[in-house]
């Protein structure tokens, strides 16, 4: 996990800095549910797009990799408009 | 002789290794991490929420919206704010309660959440028809809110909600607390007006178009009303909250794939797995930075 993480320090960068932007968006719109769940919508999107653009860069990506994001984001946002909207 | 074709022997541990942990039984990746599971599972979710969204808006009233908001402690709690910022406590003013409630079924009558409702009515309209003559006015609005702290701290963190609860220039306070359905949802309406009476021989009323209203008349009664009354689509309060439900559902969901997301990424660590899927301990910053954001959000809607 640690060489991972070194070998690919630009990608989870990235992933830091998506997931930074997300929390202080989340919290600039509290009290404002709709806001809040486009908030995660965009996270998720972003998620996804991360995911497919790490495993392009480690020349391992598949259907089933895309799949898998793609579900994970789709459970976010449906946990999101379950309990904000 | 009958030879099971399942890939486990069917014993609760092999059942538990096989959704739980990397196995040969599932191709060393859990279960429960499986594109198809993953597939059901936000079925089943989504279907637990149509399903929850139905039954609070029938009339067996077993899940619904609950609420401990009542307009005593809004006030109270209200003038707590202003007590610590040195100022003045609000006079709770009968007429300023009765446009507050008439604000409140008014919205739900036409279906509208805004100051202003479609056909132009304005907050003051309902302050200067209970005869209170008024120098300044402003509302609050809120709905949604399980409890009255969060309310008022949502109120507080805003600025033009906060200006209007510690304004020096009110002196009166009337708050309506009102149960009803709204744009199709079941919810609490707080409609919080302040305002402050026009003197005998002054100029006329100066409005503060801000996102409150309150006022105090001349011919003021004195004696106090607070109530808390029922909108135009009443409901009794149901026997389950609906949103603690769905918390507690989607709570045990995440907590349940994080768990397995660990057991995953630890054994296949741990046994030196060639896998092609996802990285776990992405997702895994992933779901839970959804969970600290879904966990800190509260419920609720100002306006």
């Amino acid at each position: 996990m640690i060489k991972d993480l070194q070998q690919n320090k630009f990608d989870y960068s990235f992933l830091a800095l998506i997931a930074t932007v997300f929390l202080i968006a989340f919290f600039h719109f509290a009290y404002q549910p709709f806001k809040m769940f486009f908030s995660v919508v965009i996270f998720s999107v972003s998620y996804v797009l991360w995911g497919i653009f790490h495993h392009l860069r480690l020349k391992k990506l598949s259907l089933k990799i895309v799949l898998e994001y793609f579900l994970l984001a789709l459970l976010a946002i449906v946990l999101a408009s379950t309990l904000l909207i | 002789m009958f030879l099971s074709s399942s890939p486990y022997n069917g014993s609760m541990w092999s059942k538990l290794r096989h959704w739980l942990t990397p196995h040969y039984t599932n191709n060393y990746r859990a279960k429960l991490l499986h594109n198809l599971t993953l597939f059901f599972i936000i079925i089943a979710l989504g279907s637990f929420h149509f399903l929850s969204q139905y039954l609070a808006r029938s009339p067996l009233h077993i899940l619904g919206f609950q609420s401990s908001i009542t307009p005593e402690q809004v006030i109270q709690q209200t003038n707590a704010q202003r007590l610590a910022l040195g100022l003045p406590e609000l006079k709770i003013s009968a007429k300023l309660t009765q446009a507050a409630q008439a604000k409140a079924n008014y919205m739900f009558q036409h279906d509208f959440w805004a100051h202003v409702a479609p056909d132009g009515t304005t907050p003051w309209h309902f302050i200067t028809q209970t005869g209170y003559q008024y120098l300044y006015a402003g509302e609050n609005l809120a709905k949604g809110f399980r409890n009255t702290p969060n309310m008022i701290q949502a109120w507080m963190n805003s600025p033009t909600h906060r200006a209007n609860i510690v304004s020096p220039k009110y002196t009166d306070i009337g708050v309506a607390v009102v149960p009803g359905t709204l744009q199709g949802k079941e919810t609490v309406l707080v409609v919080q007006m302040f305002a402050t009476p026009q003197k005998p021989s002054t100029s006329p009323p100066e409005i503060q178009p801000t996102s409150s209203a309150t006022i105090s008349s001349q011919s003021q009664t004195q004696t106090p009303l607070i109530a808390q009354v029922q909108g135009a689509n009443y409901h009794p309060q149901p026997l389950i909250d609906e949103y603690n439900l769905s918390r507690f559902v989607s709570f045990s969901l995440i907590f349940l794939l994080l768990l397995v997301l660990v057991l995953d990424l630890v054994i296949a660590e741990s046994k030196n797995l060639s896998r092609r899927v996802g990285k776990n301990w992405a997702h895994i910053i992933f779901i839970n930075l959804i969970l600290i954001a879904l966990t800190i959000a509260h419920a609720g809607n100002i306006l």
